[in-house]
């Protein structure tokens, strides 16, 4: 378990999730449900009508006021959530210490455990273009930990089709929940977008972290160079210096893009460098979800 | 296009190395693996070109620095091809004679390079059946009697200015009967073509002069040992300062035991510097360099020494009446370090003096010619002497050197008043011990060429010494009759001074084209040159094997066997005083005016310079 850092899980406890969209669940939780009910949290007070069920009854107002109260709650259900972690070969880049996979695979192990303490059910789908490794939310301590296991299994593989994958993945999931996207979309970025989009028409929540090692943008390299694409293979000679500023300005654009499109579709777009301390992309991005409430 | 500097020009494989270094590195490319290509590939296409032809015209900018900050150093000049002297060539064939001055004063301002120049000109330029014979002012034949077309460029390209003086005259005298034309390529010095103002010869002389009116020039012309203290190397240097302003000079002393540097402010004219270095080591032998830096005409500004002290010094003492030398016989009987020889004036005749290191005349009444010839003969041959006369001359043939006027035998005495008490015989005697001595009978000399040391209250000289330091002349003897001396302190002390002044051999010091003969008892014996190596044969003269060793060609220490000599260029070389010469009839005098103002280093330089901003502004674009 290598991902639960004991310091991070004790900071963890400290935060709250709050899901934008009330989902419906089966297991008590802290997400707001749209229908009042028996649950934990009181909403308010109201009269008496018969077919009422009697242990609704407040006693304690009936004893001062000599009337009948009946309390109300809020209900609170469970998140379904669908962690999705990119494994391409792209994935496996790293200028540092860590890799982009190894960042991803620890940002996903942190929300499975945070869901799973929110009493929500967790699912997760580790997706190339060839393969989907896919286990469907749910809620046990013992899911908790396959799903553990797998991330900390699984390898960088095959090649990017996120508009294939995630079209695959989108009709695997049933039931409408928070999909949480891991991955540094080196595709098509139509397609990509495209991808989202049918995860968002299915009246999901989206939220993309766009994961990428910070020399993909700086690319520190101060002579010519022989690049060789971890997934195609393939090797192209060139002097970075000439062409840094142009890439640059294409990568700047294209995350405009993401964000622009993103905002559009109610898609929540996180762009993460791999040089910013796990915990400060985890929970930075936890208080932002926590102001949207 | 030449160069004055063209050694320089070997560095030229250098501008290979960007185009070595630019595939090195390409061998060498990093492989790096990258997450997508994705966003590179299109990128690549655009730019990647521009990239390689900027790669390209770096390597191309980069190899043109080299070649022209090589081509800089290496000094380019380009010549005009029609020059005054192209005037006075002869149209019709002709016998020509060439001589360019390769003595080491044309070194200054680039003279001997404008005078390669010139010569390769009018080579160039003379009729193709001309017949052309080249002389270098060294005594050197460069070509003889050939066609002037087959003389090469090269050949002169590859002349060499030599360290020699000019031995322009002799080379003349020798060509007086020549019919022909005859160059003579040169600065013109008056130390070395004075003779040309009463020269005679048939042939129509044209002198090309390279000479200036004005320069800076100085040189080290001599270099003494003084006797020093032990431990220490007394050195007297004597500059010269050719100019007409004072000089400062970094001048620096290398030796085997020394090694530091001066600077000296040398006025016009000659100016001798006293030194003393600290001795560190107990040799007998000490070899250096002095050397003046950063100075104009460099064929005089080194002067190689070696300073070998004397351990035996066989001394002859002279003498007419036993009674003179009773002193001397008790001085040198506690003084034995010294070999002392006593030999009666009238047996003289029946020994050599040049076996002895010093010789003492005590109280002569007569130096006759045959006294005079040994004496003169010993003394051009380093030998040291010192004369102690008292009674008048009856016969002196040394009228040349002194005259006796009288001789002072006046009532009461005569102290010394005046004295050099800095010269080296009177170091640690205190003027009340040199002033207390009195003194009944005195020689009166006219001093001709000798310097007075010391005087007496009378004006009358006691001690006097010749210029070149080897003869010391005492007007009074030291005996009971002339002085109360031997009763006084001062006697012991001032004679053994006088022998310990003496006591250092001077330098075993030649100069370049002088011929060393020296004594070996060896077939052959090994030479170790400045310029090389080799073995030379020794030839029986007299039933005494020696070495004749005349290839002195640079100046530096050289070996021949264990012996070392030091070997320098003649110092009047140095002296640039160029000569006020008129034309003759046949005599003709061309200013040597010649290309060299085309020198194209700060083109080439400026270039370079260019060049480097090029690459400056690429490497940001």
């Amino acid at each position: 378990m290598k991902y639960l850092l004991p310091e991070i899980i004790h900071k963890i406890k400290r935060l709250d999730l709050k899901a934008k969209l009330v989902v419906e669940g089966f297991l008590s939780g802290l997400h707001k449900s749209p229908y009042k009910g028996q649950a934990i949290e009181f909403a308010d007070y109201r009269p008496y009508l018969p077919g009422d069920e009697i242990k609704k009854i407040d006693w304690k107002i009936f004893a001062k006021t000599d009337r009948f109260w009946v309390r109300e709650y809020e209900e609170e259900t469970n998140l379904r959530a669908y962690l999705l972690l990119d494994n391409s070969c792209s994935m496996a880049y790293k200028s540092k210490e860590i890799s982009k996979f190894e960042y991803a695979s620890f940002l996903a192990a942190c929300f499975a455990y945070l869901l799973f303490k929110q009493h929500d059910s967790v699912g997760i789908a580790i997706f190339n273009k060839k393969d989907c490794q896919y286990l469907p939310p749910q809620f046990s301590k013992f899911h908790l930990s396959r799903i553990l296991e797998t991330i900390e299994k699984i390898k960088p593989e095959g090649e990017t089709d996120i508009l294939k994958s995630l079209t695959e993945i989108g009709k695997k999931i049933k039931k409408r929940g928070l999909i949480i996207i891991f991955s540094d979309l080196f595709d098509n970025k139509d397609n990509v977008l495209k991808a989202l989009k049918i995860l968002r028409h299915k009246k999901n929540e989206v939220l993309v972290f766009h994961i990428l090692d910070p020399n993909e943008l700086n690319l520190n390299y101060n002579e010519p160079i022989i690049f060789k694409d971890l997934e195609t293979k393939k090797e192209i000679t060139l002097d970075p210096r000439g062409i840094k500023k142009e890439y640059q300005e294409n990568l700047r654009n294209l995350f405009f893009y993401y964000k622009r499109e993103c905002i559009a579709h109610y898609i929540d777009y996180n762009l993460i460098f791999t040089d910013m301390p796990f915990d400060y992309a985890f929970f930075n991005y936890l208080e932002k979800r926590s102001r949207i409430k | 296009m030449n160069f004055l500097a063209p050694n320089f020009l070997y560095l030229l494989p250098l501008i290979s190395l960007p185009l070595i270094l630019h595939f090195l590195f390409r061998f060498r490319l990093k492989r790096v693996d990258f997450s997508s290509l994705f966003f590179l590939a299109d990128l690549k296409k655009e730019r990647f070109h521009f990239y390689r032809l900027r790669e390209i015209l770096l390597l191309l900018l980069r190899t043109l620095l080299i070649a022209f900050l090589i081509l800089s150093l290496s000094r380019p000049y380009f010549t005009k091809k029609r020059s005054p002297i192209l005037k006075i060539l002869p149209q019709k064939s002709k016998s020509v004679v060439i001589i360019l001055d390769d003595s080491y004063s044309m070194g200054y301002e680039n003279n001997f390079e404008k005078g390669k120049e010139i010569l390769k000109e009018i080579v160039r330029n003379l009729n193709k059946n001309s017949r052309v014979t080249i002389l270098l002012t060294s005594k050197k034949k460069i070509v003889e009697n050939e066609r002037s077309i087959n003389v090469s460029d090269t050949l002169i390209k590859n002349l060499k200015i030599s360290y020699d003086i000019s031995y322009a005259q002799k080379i003349l005298e020798e060509l007086k009967n020549f019919e022909g034309e005859v160059y003579l390529i040169t600065d013109l010095q008056e130390y070395s073509y004075s003779f040309l103002k009463d020269f005679q010869n048939k042939f129509l002389l044209k002198i090309i002069d390279l000479g200036k009116e004005n320069f800076e020039n100085c040189g080290i012309i001599d270099l003494r040992f003084l006797p020093a203290r032990e431990e220490k190397i007394n050195l007297q240097i004597k500059l010269i300062n050719y100019s007409q302003k004072e000089l400062e000079i970094p001048i620096t002393f290398h030796g085997d035991d020394f090694n530091f540097k001066n600077l000296l402010n040398l006025p016009p004219g000659i100016k001798e510097f006293n030194l003393e270095i600290p001795k560190k080591s107990e040799k007998d032998i000490v070899t250096g360099k002095i050397e003046i830096e950063e100075e104009n005409l460099k064929g005089d500004n080194t002067y190689y020494f070696i300073y070998e002290k004397e351990k035996n010094f066989p001394i002859l003492v002279i003498y007419e009446n036993e009674e003179d030398i009773i002193y001397f016989r008790k001085l040198f009987s506690i003084a034995e370090d010294y070999q002392i020889n006593y030999l009666p004036l009238k047996e003289i005749k029946r020994i050599s003096f040049s076996s002895y290191s010093l010789l003492f005349l005590v109280n002569p009444t007569k130096i006759d010619q045959f006294l005079k010839w040994q004496l003169s003969d010993y003394l051009k041959k380093e030998g040291k002497v010192i004369l102690i006369l008292g009674k008048t001359l009856k016969e002196n043939k040394f009228g040349e050197i002194f005259e006796t006027l009288e001789t002072w035998e006046g009532e009461g005495f005569l102290t010394i008043d005046k004295w050099e008490e800095n010269h080296f015989i009177f170091q640690d005697f205190k003027e009340k011990i040199i002033k207390e001595p009195k003194f009944y009978r005195v020689v009166n000399l006219k001093a001709k060429n000798l310097k007075i040391l010391v005087s007496f209250n009378n004006k009358f000289p006691f001690l006097l010494e010749d210029t070149l330091n080897n003869l010391l002349i005492f007007t009074s003897n030291f005996s009971d009759n002339f002085t109360d001396l031997p009763t006084k302190i001062l006697f012991l002390p001032l004679i053994l001074k006088t022998v310990e002044y003496y006591g250092i051999k001077k330098k075993n010091n030649f100069f370049i084209g002088e011929t060393i003969v020296l004594n070996f008892d060896l077939p052959q014996i090994k030479i170790i040159t400045p310029f090389g190596k080799f073995l030379k044969e020794t030839s029986l003269e007299k039933g005494t094997r020696v070495i004749r060793f005349s290839e002195t060609k640079e100046p530096g220490i050289y070996q021949l066997e264990n012996k070392k000599i030091a070997v320098n260029t003649k110092k009047e070389e140095g002296n640039l005083k160029k000569l006020d010469l008129k034309e003759k009839n046949n005599l003709k005098i061309i200013k040597g005016e010649i290309k060299l103002e085309y020198e194209l280093t700060y083109f080439f330089l400026f270039f370079a310079f260019s060049v480097f901003l090029t690459e400056i502004i690429l490497l940001f674009i």
